[in-house]
């Protein structure tokens, strides 16, 4: 009777062991695809990481700080300031082919970055980014606001005030 | 050798019926709603760090409190575990371990938010993304104080809804 009644809770036991393997097997299989799923991702946001690093590097290699462009501007310099923020969606539409069209038109153009400065925001009575103005004799002579075509920059530039 | 085990047939053979099977009490309403709004705060916090990940890099930077080189692989690791965090604490059975590590995280902003109280910080406190540069004050801190707090709600919703 013992015998019968031991070989049963072995049974019991085996079975309850087996269940519990069988219930475990969902949760190994999910952390395996968490784990895949990280590393790609991980790898991913790397790649983003540098792209967008090099590319706002060499972009933007000519920008100027707030102090900077202030000292331009009393200094009476005929330049052009380009205003941006990294995160703007339109501005990294624009940056692309308005930097290096003002290169190619031998345009002096410096990107500043006021993301954030709120100063500069009301300063120079930006409304939005990106925002291009002209400045000559000290002053503002005209500006673009927002995103525009190639074609709207390249008259900007090939006709100033 | 005698050995204890109770037949499975008699198991759940209690005449009343278990809390769990009862119906749902405060606490598991309780649960629920703090793990939704932990989670849609998180998701949504690491969604806005993870489509620009470099800004999200400029924003650690100029807390200047790391290194330059932990600014690159905190910029990846943080939103995706902001994230893995977020989706985890949807779920019942992981979510008291979520809640601990949504806490703990929360725990380390809180210390970080004080101490660069006062301090204006150019991309603003950078929780969901770049914002307005202000000052760090209350209201930032006061944010990760809450999250801490519902955090720790969780756990306890949890223990106290499986019982």
């Amino acid at each position: 009777m013992s015998k019968h009644l031991e070989r049963r809770v072995q049974k019991q036991l085996k079975q309850a062991q087996e269940q519990k393997r069988k219930n475990r097997l969902p949760w190994i299989f999910g952390a395996v695809l968490v784990v895949i799923a990280v590393i790609v991702a991980a790898s991913f946001l790397s790649d983003s990481f540098d792209n967008t690093k090099a590319a706002t590097t060499n972009l933007y290699s000519k920008e100027i700080t707030l102090p900077q462009l202030a000292e331009k501007v009393s200094a009476k310099d005929d330049f052009y300031a380009y205003y941006y923020q990294p995160s703007c969606e339109h501005c990294k539409i624009v940056s692309p082919f308005l930097i290096p069209l003002a290169e190619k038109m031998n345009k002096t153009m410096f990107p500043v970055n006021i993301e954030g400065k709120h100063d500069a925001w009301t300063q120079y009575a930006i409304q939005g980014t990106p925002t291009l103005i002209h400045f000559k004799d000290g002053k503002e002579v005209e500006r673009i606001d927002g995103q525009r075509d190639p074609s709207v920059y390249s008259e900007f530039f090939a006709n100033p005030k | 050798m005698t050995v204890n085990v109770t037949p499975p047939s008699t198991a759940n053979s209690s005449p009343t019926p278990s809390k769990r099977t009862s119906g749902r009490g405060p606490w598991f309403w309780l649960m629920l709603l703090l793990q939704l709004v932990l989670g849609a705060v998180f998701l949504y916090s690491s969604v806005t760090k993870i489509v620009d990940v470099y800004s999200f890099s400029l924003i650690l930077k100029s807390y200047d409190l790391l290194p330059e080189a932990l600014i690159k692989p905190l910029a990846i690791a943080l939103p995706m575990a902001e994230f893995l965090l977020g989706a985890a604490i949807l779920f019942r059975p992981a979510a008291r371990w979520a809640a601990a590590g949504i806490g703990l995280i929360s725990l380390l902003f809180t210390g970080v938010m004080i101490s660069k109280w006062g301090t204006v910080m150019p991309y603003g406190c950078g929780c969901f993304g770049p914002t307005e540069a202000t000052p760090v004050g209350i209201v930032d801190v006061g944010k990760d104080v809450l999250l801490v707090l519902a955090a720790l709600v969780v756990i306890i919703a949890s223990k106290k809804s499986a019982r």
